[in-house]
């Protein structure tokens, strides 16, 4: 025991002695002073100050030194040195300038003199010490970068940014999100998007090891900010995404609250997991240590998947109303329905250049423009031909007799879809339960998500039958189903990987038609379940809001007497809680009934 | 083996191709599109997020378009910024007469009547237009003297 009481003595001397005094503004006593006052008090255990350390899990997600000013990263002793370098006479920066690889910013740090004290840098903790001592800095500094910085963005609210599903990829559906930093201007445009992305080089790194390390760990992810014009070339024009904005309950003080903190955590570092460490998951640090108390983070199970943290964040009662951005495509695809198939066909013509604009009408070479622009992001076009012929459908555009252009309408709100994970109790004669941490599958309702897309993880079955047993596991399950037409000529595909008995996996492939209400496709595919197999399989399904039914016929060609006919009927009765209806018979064998209800969350 | 087949047919699914090519074009002019690297549109299709982003840069305020030549007349910073990055969705739009980018580089103008101001890009879009090597400052300047 005395052994440890002089350790800890010695340790406290070693860190007593590790101060200079000298360098502060104030006196040795009075900073003692104000250390004894803020252990008494414990501040360090406040809460808002963990979470501006990023706390979690009793250590921080950041890993950079930079972040920190003592040696053991705790609590602790990050508010005794952030004590004592908010104290720090600023005269010790004086002439020191620290470079920083800025060549593409619009905005140049100095990063030198006083940018490079305590309370500039990190704003936010300083402004957590001056409340929590109620005392005020000896000196006044400048912050001559942190003041331009806020002063360009001039931030009057903020808006978080989902993008939807693109076509033809469920694994999107997962997301993504970003928030927007609305400024003085009216325009949307003109807003600032601060998006966390992992720091990898897309250039040179192998696609598997991206996913493995994507996975399990192994890159860090760090904050960016740039134009949402940007942004927008990205998601809207580029990979056809919809884009919901979502304008949340911040006040200009709070939304410059919140850049003075990601002020402090611009050039840090965390760890980046796909499913729970991502994107979404650091924007949400950035909300909480806007809003304290409203405790975002830990309303998660297992993943962290984007569209939910828009749910939770609704919840939380921040958001106020939204906004919906079409994609290119379905923009074209809207500006295509008041012409006729000639006109249509014509724009696509002209789009490519193989027929001049001269005598069409506006609306057909508003499509024109637009059909343009989406070949040439697909690559069909080259930059130097796109250039040449959009400028041409331009010229006769701006001649043309000018029409009204078709509004486009609001898609629904993805806050009203169901949440990710599902647990159902099932009835087959049996009981059987069903576990699925995530996210959705295609027989679901539609509401707020992308018809035919779905995707699921971990879709498990247990039958109890005098004993548990596991019955199915479904690994992976994805199903792209997207509309066959005039503009976009994606096949359609499925794919899924489980466990039932043994290991089966199966690929399929095709072309389906979808409108509001129908969905019709006809895929062929292989499998393999202990045998190789060759497939058919047919679906069809008719949906009004959120009921809907399905049928399916599977046809295998080596081993016929397994043909299956399904049919599904799916009725959502409140938010978040469905009943679902199955029967299943595969011919010349066995037949199955299945009722069960389902909860999400 | 079969846990790590599954694992790797898992991973390649979902974030395959999370940071597979897209080309930003950069520059002043018409074109600044992004573009996807068609050899990777099988990988495209299992995308999950773009959610690359690139090595060295110290945090910032990043745009592609800057440095671009300079303007005579106008000596609006974020007017010329906005003109340079979104030439083409403004040459659209002129030519349209309406829409959202017209709306913003007015509002960064100060223009008084956008309504009027559209309708005049429209009516001189062959003149401010010119050709399709014109760049950001080129349109500005006109637009500007409208």
């Amino acid at each position: 025991m005395k052994k440890i009481i002089l350790f800890l003595c010695l340790c406290i001397f070693a860190k007593a002695d590790f101060y200079d005094y000298s360098k502060l503004s104030i006196s040795e006593n009075e900073f003692k002073e104000l250390l004894k006052i803020s252990q008494d008090k414990k501040l360090y255990k406040n809460q808002i100050w963990a979470n501006l350390l990023h706390f979690s899990n009793a250590k921080s997600e950041i890993i950079n030194d930079g972040f920190f000013y003592s040696k053991e990263r705790n609590l602790k002793s990050e508010f005794e040195a952030s004590l004592y370098n908010f104290f720090i006479k600023k005269d010790i920066f004086k002439g020191q300038k620290e470079e920083l690889n800025q060549k593409d910013s619009a905005l140049i740090f100095t990063n030198d003199n006083d940018n490079l004290h305590f309370r500039c840098k990190f704003p936010k903790r300083s402004d957590f010490i001056i409340k929590a001592l109620d005392i005020k800095p000896k000196e006044e500094l400048e912050c001559s970068d942190l003041n331009n910085f806020i002063d360009y963005i001039n931030p009057k609210s903020i808006s978080i940014v989902f993008p939807a599903a693109y076509l033809n990829s469920p694994a999107s559906m997962f997301g993504h999100t970003f928030l927007l930093v609305n400024t003085n201007y009216n325009s949307r445009l003109l807003s600032f998007a601060i998006n966390w992305a992992a720091d990898a080089d897309e250039k040179t790194e192998n696609m598997l090891a991206f996913s493995f390390k994507g996975l399990f760990g192994g890159y860090v992810g760090k904050y960016s900010l740039k134009p949402y014009y940007d942004m927008l070339k990205t998601y809207k024009d580029s990979e056809n995404r919809d884009l919901y904005e979502y304008d949340l309950d911040f006040s200009a003080e709070e939304s410059k609250d919140l850049l003075k903190h990601l002020w402090e955590i611009k050039d840090s570092e965390a760890e980046y997991l796909f499913l729970n460490k991502n994107c979404s998951y650091n924007i949400l640090w950035l909300l909480e240590n806007t809003r304290p108390n409203i405790n975002l983070r830990d309303k998660f199970f297992l993943t962290v998947a984007p569209s939910n943290t828009i749910q939770k964040i609704n919840e939380a009662k921040l958001i106020k109303t939204y906004h919906y951005r079409a994609s290119k495509l379905n923009t074209i695809l809207n500006q295509a329905k008041d012409l006729n198939f000639a006109d249509i066909k014509d724009a696509k013509s002209i789009s490519k250049g193989t027929i001049e604009p001269k005598n069409h009408s506006y609306k057909t070479l508003a499509l024109a423009n637009n059909l343009s622009q989406y070949y040439t992001s697909k690559g069909k076009l080259s930059i130097d031909e796109y250039k040449d012929i959009s400028h041409k459908i331009s010229s006769e555009l701006s001649l043309a007799k000018e029409e009204k252009l078709r509004e486009i309408p609001k898609k629904t709100s993805i806050i009203l879809a169901n949440y990710p994970a599902k647990i159902g109790v099932f009835y087959n004669k049996n009981y059987l339960l069903n576990f699925r941490p995530a996210m959705h599958d295609i027989f679901e309702s539609d509401v707020g998500f992308t018809k035919g897309s779905g995707i699921s993880f971990f879709d498990t079955w247990l039958e109890y039958d005098k004993k548990i047993k596991l019955k199915n596991i479904d690994f992976i399950n994805l199903t792209s189903l997207s509309d066959f037409n005039y503009i976009n000529h994606s096949l359609s595909y499925m794919l899924k990987i489980a466990y039932e008995n043994n290991f089966n996996a199966s690929l399929y492939t095709g072309f389906s038609k979808i409108n509001e209400y129908f969905l019709a496709s006809l895929l062929v595919g292989a499998s393999y379940d202990k045998r190789f197999n060759i497939n058919l399989k047919s679906i069809m399904q008719f949906s009004l809001n959120a009921s809907k039914i399905s049928f399916i016929y599977d046809k295998k060609f080596i081993k016929n007497k397994e043909d299956k006919i399904s049919l599904k009927i799916y009725q959502q009765l409140i938010k978040n809680t469905a009943l679902s209806l199955e029967y299943q018979k595969i011919l010349k064998s066995s037949e199955e009934f299945k009722i069960g209800f389902s909860y999400y969350f | 083996m079969k846990k790590i087949l599954t694992s790797l047919a898992l991973a390649s699914v979902l974030s395959t191709a999370a940071f597979a090519g897209a080309n930003t074009q950069t520059g002043c002019g018409l074109g600044t599109l992004v573009i996807k690297d068609p050899d990777s549109a099988l990988l495209y299709a299992l995308q999950a997020t773009t959610n690359g982003t690139s090595g060295n840069q110290t945090f910032g305020i990043t745009s592609g378009t800057l440095n671009c030549q300079e303007t005579k007349f106008v000596k609006n910073e974020k007017a010329i910024n906005f003109v340079n990055a979104n030439l083409d969705a403004l040459s659209n739009e002129a030519a349209l007469g309406e829409g959202e980018y017209l709306d913003t580089l007015a509002e960064l103008l100060n223009v008084e009547d956008s309504n009027k101001f559209k309708a005049d890009l429209r009516a001189n879009y062959l003149a401010i237009y010119n050709s399709s090597s014109v760049v950001g400052a080129e349109v500005l300047d006109r637009a500007s003297t409208l």
